[in-house]
């Protein structure tokens, strides 16, 4: 399996959900309560070891099923869509951050959200499990799409 | 046509009888290049229900690929093959769903359709969904033949999980067909350095992967010959290998169910 994502000197385990529970399921609701708790020790961490945190992110309905923010990334900031469908947490949340869109392949269609960003380790290191969730998400997918598209852009010419 | 003509080619197979697939339903889940085809080539056997299920419209791009046509084009891809299928055996009953399957209505007719299915043919292009199809499917007991295509477009997988029988999409990841046999050296993965998430598609990986999903769609409906749980084929070598891999009994998807007959 991937023991040695699990092993290296992050949060993986701190940031893990205790409950697993889908939008649709009775339990959803001490999901969310754990989501929650996990991005706010995920800021609380950044804080201290980095000074500050790079995103913020906040639902947007009672169901706690959309969110919205914004990723800042070298004293630039950009909004941040990200929705958790009724197959969440079997699959991963599906994030969209609009302005980058246009400058990147880094992306998949979805249903939901028309362009979403591409989960490049997801797929090559398969660390997604019903345990992980939001804040883990932001730390391995959305965190490392952001940096690597605004290098490409930096390396095109686009972003000075 | 005459119902004995149109399968005549099929009367002197020596291994199943195919007449019994009008009973069988088939659900396929994105209907790109693996799914038209694998769509086609079950409707031209004689499934007797084939449902379809993607959200996409089809664009040029898709053109590349097998079976669409180009006055298609803006259609939702369900209807477009839809059409298509009733031409080409008018004695399949088909049916379209134009939704994402992990959300909504979509989502409802998934877990639906699963249900009374014989068997779900995994023909999307993305991880997330193919771990919700295994999960669903583990779940309902109901065999998934996924097929895919790797970024470059000349290899190609198919992965049949058998609940409880055969390694589900789960277990034992990462893909063991990134270990590819000893003779043959396969280029290390560009998908980081390059960043490139709209993947080369080529048709005749396509038709090749979708026509191995149909072989093993057919040995599972019609129980013949030995299923394959995981068929690895690379293009730039010519090379088909067969992977007999075992289930992970700590899977948190199978690791608990156990097949039965």
């Amino acid at each position: 399996m991937v023991d040695f994502l699990k092993r290296e000197d992050d949060l993986f385990y701190f940031l893990q959900c205790a409950t697993i529970a889908s939008p649709r399921d009775a339990d959803w609701f001490q999901r969310v309560k754990e989501e929650k708790y996990a991005l706010s020790r995920f800021s609380e961490y950044l804080r201290f070891l980095e000074g500050g945190e790079w995103f913020e992110l906040r639902p947007t309905s009672d169901g706690a099923t959309r969110w919205v923010g914004s990723v800042r990334d070298s004293g630039l900031e950009f909004e941040m869509e990200l929705v958790l469908k009724d197959a969440y947490p079997t699959m991963p949340p599906a994030v969209r951050v609009p302005k980058l869109m246009d400058y990147t392949d880094r992306k998949l269609d979805d249903g939901v959200l028309g362009l979403r960003i591409c989960d490049m380790h997801m797929e090559q290191n398969y660390w997604w499990d019903e345990y992980c969730g939001i804040a883990l998400y932001l730390k391995r997918e959305v965190s490392y799409w952001v940096q690597s598209v605004l290098h490409d852009m930096r390396k095109e010419g686009w972003l000075k | 046509m005459a119902e004995i003509e149109r399968y005549s080619r099929f009367a002197q197979f020596p291994f199943a009888d195919f007449s019994e697939l009008k009973e069988k339903r088939i659900l396929i889940v994105g209907v790109g290049g693996l799914g038209a085809v694998s769509a086609e080539i079950l409707t031209r056997c004689g499934v007797g229900r084939i449902v379809l299920m993607d959200y996409d419209t089809l664009e040029e791009a898709n053109l590349n690929r097998l079976i669409y046509d180009t006055s298609q084009v803006g259609m939702k891809k369900v209807d477009a093959l839809k059409a298509h299928l009733r031409k080409a055996n008018p004695e399949v009953s088909g049916v379209g769903h134009p939704f994402d399957i992990t959300d909504g209505k979509g989502y409802d007719l998934f877990v639906e359709e699963v249900g009374k299915s014989d068997a779900v043919l995994g023909c999307v292009d993305t991880f997330q969904v193919r771990l919700f199809m295994n999960s669903q499917c583990v779940k309902a007991g109901k065999p998934l033949i996924d097929g895919g295509a790797s970024t470059d477009g000349v290899n190609g997988s198919v992965h049949v999980v058998i609940p409880g029988k055969t390694p589900c999409f789960r277990c034992n990841r990462p893909v063991l067909g990134e270990t590819a046999p000893a003779e043959i050296q396969r280029p290390e993965s560009t998908r980081d350095t390059t960043g490139v998430c709209h993947f080369t598609s080529l048709p005749t990986t396509m038709g090749i992967i979708s026509s191995l999903q149909c072989q093993e769609a057919l040995k599972l409906l019609l129980s013949f010959g030995h299923t394959a749980p995981y068929l690895m084929y690379y293009g730039l070598e010519g090379v088909l290998e067969r992977y007999d891999w075992e289930r992970d009994p700590d899977c948190p998807v199978c690791g608990d169910i156990t097949y039965e007959e």
